[in-house]
């Protein structure tokens, strides 16, 4: 049962990602005209980089040692998602440690959320991030199908 | 010390388990019992019994937003800090506590 939860949580990742912009809020207006193609449009770049935005004013999503996990609410999303990118070059981000950063893990729910079995994994996710060892690997990995993989094998952990 | 605490952030999915698992480190990184609810998109879990509040020697609230059940605390010695504290510092937050429960 878990095996079916976690292909259908959407997960997209690009491990080397050559983003034009390095202004935080322009960043993030990139990164959602980039998964609203990923997603065929299924919400727009506009409500991606809102839902996005909205979250991050409340306080940063920045939490140290070059990772962020920005996150939020998508008008028009039909299923939470998780989007991964390694940036090629460095945001500040406002981060609690002063670092700029270049891991975002961006999750996207939706506005009514009914999927409880998505949120569980995402916010198991966040559990785990938290752990040095955890975020080491992470920065070793260089291929898109390899973090799909190890993101999968984070799910199946408890928190 | 014998800590728990309850973390409760804005949408509920990445900081409310993240201040978990940060002062659940810290705690373990210096020697202390901890036991963290959590009050997130997925409702509450992990959720404290008044007999384990009671026996607390304090309660960590790590919240950006209002809390269930909140009358568990009324009685019992407590410290309210943003979340990001929480995630940023835990192991400067648990030393403080320390000193100020000493004092």
């Amino acid at each position: 049962m878990e095996k079916d939860e976690t292909k259908a949580l959407r997960k997209y990742v690009e491990v080397s990602f050559s983003n034009s912009n390095t202004d935080k809020m322009k960043l993030i207006e990139e990164i959602a005209g980039v998964i609203s193609n990923w997603l065929d449009n299924e919400s727009d770049a506009q409500a991606i980089a809102k839902g996005i935005k909205e979250r991050e004013v409340l306080s940063t999503t920045g939490f140290g040692n070059g990772f962020a996990i920005p996150h939020g609410k998508v008008a028009g999303l039909e299923s939470p998602i998780l989007a991964i990118f390694k940036l090629e070059n460095e945001v500040e981000w406002d981060s609690l440690d002063d670092e700029a950063i270049t891991q975002l893990f961006v999750i996207l729910v939706p506005v009514d959320e009914a999927q409880d079995t998505h949120l569980t994994l995402l916010s198991t996710l966040s559990y785990h991030l938290m752990d040095e060892e955890v975020q080491r690997k992470i920065n070793e990995i260089t291929e898109n199908e390899a973090m799909k993989r190890f993101i999968e094998m984070i799910f199946k952990k408890g928190r | 010390m014998n800590i728990v605490a309850v973390t409760a952030c804005a949408t509920g999915v990445a900081h409310t388990f993240m201040a978990k698992r940060a002062l659940e480190n810290a705690a373990a990184k210096q020697g202390y019992q901890i036991k963290v609810e959590t009050q997130g998109a997925t409702g509450i879990e992990n959720e404290l019994t008044q007999s384990e509040v009671d026996q607390a020697d304090i309660v960590i609230l790590a919240v950006e937003v209002g809390i269930a059940k909140r009358e568990r605390f009324e009685k019992v010695k407590k410290v309210e800090i943003p979340i990001s504290t929480a995630i940023r510092n835990a192991d400067g937050l648990l030393e403080k506590i320390k000193e100020k429960l000493q004092t």
